[in-house]
């Protein structure tokens, strides 16, 4: 198996040493006999690294502690495994000291867990846990290779488990994880298994699916499935230990197995974070509000944009999940607030907020004193903020708060949130109540695509919307940001700066158009660009351009359509569109054509061609399937 | 003794999986003699060796060493290549 570290020399990887620190760290505060900063210390070795080692001695240091000084928990937690656990065993409860869990450990004989769970005598039930998980390997499957009864076989499999489940929670209060069951790669079907009925790979993930349908209150699943991708199939797997110990989880993945057990394990006893404090400049947006104004932030556009806006959209469903939000910002608060109802690409409102404290005071000062207005305990708090010296002082100061280890680049941001502990669901309350509605919206969105026969009604079933506007300040920054890097619907290829496209859209009667396009699915942003200047009664198309993202939907027809009212309403005669080839634009060559032009003229070098449209005789055909929303005329006549 | 930089970091190694902070590694030392040293913490120190010098053991080197000197003749020689 390739070890983490390729380096031949002898400087361990960043993540290591931050590892390294906190041990050492750990190690100090054992020496002192601070219980809690122990605790701590090794809580966050086990979250700076996934390195087997550093959680061994991690787990060292804990075990030399006094849980009764730091724990917020304490449970009984026996270990049933299909094969060798000893190493899980003996790493847990760094995952739980995270959680603020103190565990103590009873590990099932090996192989014997079926014995265990069955035998009403056990060691298990002697031990009365708390919490009981079972880590069972695929191979224990009582599957075979390709069944010639699948529903008979998957369904025996199926009350196997389920059986042993009922079991486990009539003798004890236990609740229960299991974790489902990783197919191999390596069957001899190869790609065939998923097309093969009765495959084996085909019925572990049926039985998957089973066992989530049929899992009653009291039992988790723990999806190892997801969870082997997500480590990788050389981490999760290494046939040299299973040959050697029948150590069937690989040692690569033993750390970040135990963080799911133990984030799965807080939110079922109740644990689950209620509120994430959130600050804005370089967290919701890009950019400072206060020195970068509103046009200056960045929020979608650029991968910077997008990543911020993908950050909200995960706070977003954070909230609709019934999680709280608040905002803490070093900012005035007018300030803080435009971007939230000026700005149009933001995806949080206020209203999504229960909080909004912007002033200058110490960020734990404020949240201390939330924490008392809302009447929560500080151990209900997320903190979310880019600046690592804000992260580190509330670490140090509200040591209950969970604050979240965002990385260095904003793209590793949502992810970050995504799997912070703390945040993950216990039980989902009433409160999913709009959840069920956005279930409904998309059940129905997902019988209009799989009911669309045709291009047509598949188009018109996405319900697209497109907003025209002029180009203003605010949004030129973006226009100036597409002309530079759009490539394959980029009519005439013109890289304006800044101070170019404000002097054409500053002559007189020029028109100029901005596109947003929204359909069912998703708001797309700004997408598309129409700049035109006058020459006499001609109305001349300098740049016309659309985000790739939107093509294959006529929407490019929709916006001829609204240029040419436009025109026709100033009183221009014709319009004048070019073609000029570059390397990239020949998705962009029939444009004019299929919007009703009149091809007037072609050279071959350079490759170039121009196209006329009459306003009082030409037609743009109707696209039909698009709403298009125009503003009103500034001025009559 | 050789106190190489290897030695002292297998030592490293040895004291954390084997939860033995005294540890005392000697060329002719043996899983034996070491308490907590069986086939399980074997498969643990093997992997801990492999991701802390960057090297990876074959089958014969995982079943067949158990014996420090060859350990870190063996771990010396891949690090080296």
């Amino acid at each position: 198996m390739a070890p983490e570290t390729s380096s031949t020399s002898s400087s361990p990887t960043p993540g290591s040493l931050a590892a390294g620190d906190f041990l050492a760290q750990a190690r100090d505060a054992a020496s002192i006999g601070d219980q809690a900063q122990l605790a701590r210390a090794v809580a966050r070795a086990g979250a700076a690294s996934d390195n087997l080692p550093v959680w061994l001695s991690a787990a060292a240091v804990l075990a030399d502690g006094d849980p009764s000084q730091w724990a917020r928990r304490r449970l009984r937690v026996a270990v049933l495994g299909s094969h060798t656990s000893a190493h899980l065993c003996r790493v847990l409860p760094v995952a739980m000291a995270r959680h603020a869990i103190a565990v103590e450990l009873y590990e099932a004989p090996y192989g014997q867990y079926e014995q265990e769970i069955l035998n009403p005598d056990s060691g298990l039930y002697t031990f009365a846990p708390d919490l009981v998980v079972l880590l069972i390997d695929e191979r224990d499957l009582h599957l075979p290779e390709i069944s010639a009864d699948p529903a008979a076989d998957l369904s025996a499999e199926t009350q196997r488990w389920t059986g042993l489940w009922s079991l486990l929670r009539e003798r004890t209060a236990a609740t229960v994880i299991q974790a489902t069951f990783v197919p191999r790669g390596d069957d001899s079907l190869g790609h065939l298994a998923l097309s093969t009925p009765g495959s084996r790979r085909r019925m572990v993930r049926a039985l998957n699916l089973a066992l989530g349908e049929q899992v009653p209150g009291g039992v988790q699943l723990l999806d190892a499935e997801l969870l082997a991708a997500s480590v990788g199939t050389t981490r999760w797997s290494d046939d040299r230990f299973w040959f050697l110990a029948k150590q069937a989880i690989g040692l690569g993945a033993i750390p970040a197995l135990c963080r799911q057990l133990a984030q799965i394990t807080a939110a079922a006893i109740g644990l689950t974070r209620k509120i994430v404090v959130v600050d804005l400049d370089d967290t919701l947006w890009g950019g400072v509000i206060g020195e970068d104004g509103l046009a200056g932030i960045v929020i979608g556009g650029t991968a910077r944009g997008e990543a911020h806006q993908a950050l909200q959209e995960h706070l977003l469903r954070l909230r609709r999940r019934g999680v709280l939000l608040a905002v803490v910002s070093k900012n005035n608060d007018a300030e803080a607030r435009r971007p939230f109802t000026d700005h149009p690409d933001m995806r949080l409102t206020m209203s999504d907020f229960v909080a909004f404290r912007a002033g200058w005071d110490d960020k734990s000062a404020v949240i201390a004193q939330l924490a008392e207005d809302l009447n929560l305990g500080l151990d209900a708090f997320v903190f979310l903020d880019d600046n690592p010296f804000e992260r580190e002082a509330v670490r140090q100061v509200l040591p209950e708060v969970e604050v979240v280890d965002l990385p260095d680049e904003v793209s590793g941001y949502p992810a970050a949130l995504a799997a912070h502990p703390g945040l993950e669901p216990g039980i989902l309350t009433g409160d999913d109540a709009a959840r069920t509605g956005q279930y409904q919206a998309l059940a129905a969105a997902a019988q209009a695509r799989a009911g669309a026969a045709t291009p047509e009604e598949f188009l018109a079933g996405l319900d697209m919307h497109a907003m025209f506007a002029p180009v203003t300040d605010q949004t030129r920054a973006r226009v100036v940001q597409l002309l530079g890097k759009t490539n394959q619907f980029n009519l005439t290829g013109r890289r304006h700066s800044d101070a170019a496209v404000q002097d054409l859209i500053g002559r007189p009667d020029a028109v100029h158009l901005t596109l947003r396009l929204r359909d069912r699915f998703s708001d797309h942003g700004l997408v598309g660009v129409v700049l035109a200047v006058p020459d006499g009664d001609v109305l001349r198309v300098d740049t016309w351009l659309m985000s790739c993202r939107v093509l294959g939907r006529g929407v490019e027809i929709a916006t001829m359509r609204v240029l040419t009212e436009q025109a026709r309403r100033r009183g221009f005669t014709r319009i004048i569109g070019e073609h000029i080839a570059t390397a990239r634009n020949e998705p962009a060559r029939d444009a004019y054509l299929r919007s009703g032009f009149t091809e007037r003229t072609r050279n071959h070098e350079p490759s170039t061609s121009t196209w006329v449209f009459d306003l009082a005789r030409d037609v743009v055909p109707d696209p039909g399937h698009i709403n298009t929303h125009v503003p009103e005329p500034a001025t009559t006549g | 003794m050789n106190t190489s930089p290897v030695t002292e970091r297998m030592q490293t190694v040895f004291r954390n999986v084997l939860n033995e902070p005294d540890l005392q590694l000697t060329d002719d030392l043996t899983a034996a003699e070491v308490p907590g040293w069986d086939s399980l913490a074997h498969i643990g120190l093997m992997f801990s060796l492999e991701a802390e010098f960057g090297v990876t053991f074959t089958d014969n080197e995982l079943s067949l060493l158990e014996n420090v000197g060859q350990l870190r003749t063996v771990i010396e020689a891949k690090h080296s290549s």
